[in-house]
């Protein structure tokens, strides 16, 4: 893959959108917003019927959608679940988004779900199955997908190859693109150590398709504080700051608000998707923006 | 890192989701973290496991949680989850066991309705997620229950404990004792709506749900289920 129009609508600029829950329906609907897209987790839209299908439907008539997927299990050694892989084509021909992503993580063990995004060593020998899960995906839905980068709270001693080289190097094994995290980047940098903006510089600007922004909590564990990827809260000021290096490193990209626990107002996660578009807007018009910077 | 031991290595933090106890050689492989230990880090995927999976089942019990409160229903749900980790990622289907489930746990034998309680949640929440079946209005000697119908039946007033839960009727309305109820959990037009259904009727129906005629004598009682459009030509 060579650089990110694939994953550009034609027409829309500094496209900022949000996580589409259940309780916004009728605003999302409504379309006295700015939001120029909504993403929704495929797994929530994968029943035979019903209200949350007939509303995905109208507003994915009015507006692009982004399907996000959280339990295809791209890491899992064990090969993606075909039932699994087969609903997920179902919903992208259904609805036939802008966007579609998944995560680098598993979730899923001989055939138990186990909910959560769980980390997995970085080396030669994942990646190969990573890129294999990858491509047999992208196959079968017949789409280029997303793949993005997770918060940790624990490295392995069996890592040798860092994140951002692994996220390039499943790129240009899969022609996948990458959606970067910036609320991740930033909460597994604190929690291991690392410097969130040399992530950043290490990323293959070129490959990031869309950029997810989102709270976090802050745990305390025996005096010592642990950061935890959770959705509840609104965007921290280091984080922005970190979403302002960004775009103005890599230029205009999609830029989502997640924000899955503790949901606030609709017009709550307008403002937020506000200040991203408009930190978008002032990257693209200084003159330190270097587009699709290596 | 071979394949066989990036196996070896899910199986282990499987092991560890599952139950918390993170085995010797995981914890070996962990990298030296400064600040939060390890096997502490390790805690929050066991953690997210049970709180989100319980979190997002405790939103389909809402009468049920009126009545147990919120601590003993997380506590249930959280044991149900551990002892039956989903099968799939859509976990819109995840929960249909929960009342079996409540039926052989020891700590729920105080409040002996609350698996029937669920089941009837259950039945709400099952029915809002499938694709409405039309019906045709074919002319049949032969009858069917509904197929967009569930029939919850209870030695315990399940249906006035629900209203109970909603604030539609007042508590001291409903008695333990007062003998069971059936509920016909009814999907029309996209919309779910609860009706009682009498001794006579929930009998025929439940007759018609294992096969497809009714004594002559019944035709009174079918009749009334017609009208409530509780069966249908078959």
């Amino acid at each position: 893959m060579s650089n990110t129009q694939s994953f550009h609508p034609t027409g829309v600029h500094h496209p900022v959108g949000v996580g589409l829950k259940a309780q916004h329906y009728q605003e999302a609907l409504g379309g006295d917003h700015p939001l120029a897209f909504f993403e929704v987790h495929a797994e929530n839209y994968m029943m035979e019927g019903g209200n949350h299908l007939r509303f995905l439907e109208a507003i994915g008539e009015k507006f692009p959608l982004s399907i996000h997927g959280v339990g295809m299990s791209l890491g899992s050694e064990e090969g993606l679940n075909p039932e699994h892989l087969q609903k997920f084509k179902s919903i992208v021909d259904r609805f036939n988004p802008w966007l579609v992503s998944e995560h680098l993580a598993w979730s899923v063990n001989d055939g138990t779900y186990l909910n959560d995004l769980l980390p997995l060593p970085l080396n030669d020998t994942t990646l190969s199955v990573v890129s294999d899960n990858v491509k047999h995906m992208q196959d079968t839905i017949g789409r280029r997908i997303l793949i993005e980068n997770p918060s940790t709270y624990v490295s392995f001693t069996a890592s040798d190859i860092p994140e951002p080289d692994y996220l390039n190097r499943l790129a240009q094994n899969t022609d996948c693109g990458i959606l970067l995290d910036v609320n991740n980047i930033y909460v597994s940098a604190k929690n291991h150590g690392f410097d969130a903006e040399a992530y950043v510089n290490a990323i293959e600007g070129a490959l990031v398709g869309e950029i997810h922004l989102a709270g976090h909590t802050v745990k305390n564990i025996d005096g010592n504080e642990l950061r935890l990827d959770d959705h509840g809260s609104a965007v921290v000021d280091d984080v922005w700051a970190l979403y302002d290096y960004t775009v103005r490193r890599f230029g205009e990209r999609p830029t989502l608000i997640e924000w899955d626990t503790n949901v606030p107002d609709f017009g709550v996660l307008v403002n937020e998707a506000h200040k991203a578009r408009s930190l978008m807007k002032h990257a693209l018009h200084s003159d330190e923006v270097s587009h699709g910077a290596a | 890192m071979e394949r066989h031991e990036f196996k070896q290595f899910q199986d282990q933090l499987t092991d560890s989701v599952l139950t918390g106890n993170p085995k010797q050689a995981l914890v070996e492989g962990l990298e030296d973290a400064s600040g939060v230990p390890s096997d502490k880090r390790l805690q929050i995927h066991h953690n997210n496991f049970r709180e989100t999976l319980a979190d997002g089942l405790r939103g389909i019990f809402p009468a049920l949680e009126a009545f147990v409160g919120v601590v003993f229903l997380k506590g249930a749900l959280s044991e149900f989850c551990v002892k039956n980790p989903p099968r799939n990622a859509a976990l819109f289907g995840y929960g249909s066991t929960f009342a079996d489930f409540l039926d052989g746990h020891a700590a729920s034998e105080q409040v002996p309705y609350a698996s029937d309680v669920v089941r009837l949640e259950w039945a709400i929440h099952e029915l809002q997620l499938v694709d409405e079946q039309a019906l045709t209005s074919t002319v049949s000697n032969e009858w069917r229950v509904n197929p967009n119908t569930r029939i919850i039946r209870s030695d315990y007033p399940i249906l006035s404990l629900w209203s109970v839960a909603n604030g539609q009727l007042p508590p001291e309305a409903v008695h333990l004792d007062q003998g069971g109820q059936t509920v016909a959990v009814c999907l029309v037009n996209g919309e779910v709506t609860l009706l009682a259904l009498s001794t006579e009727e929930s009998e025929i129906a439940e007759r018609l749900s294992t096969q497809l005629s009714a004594d002559k004598s019944a035709e009174e009682v079918l009749t009334l289920l017609k009208e409530k459009n509780i069966i249908v030509p078959a």
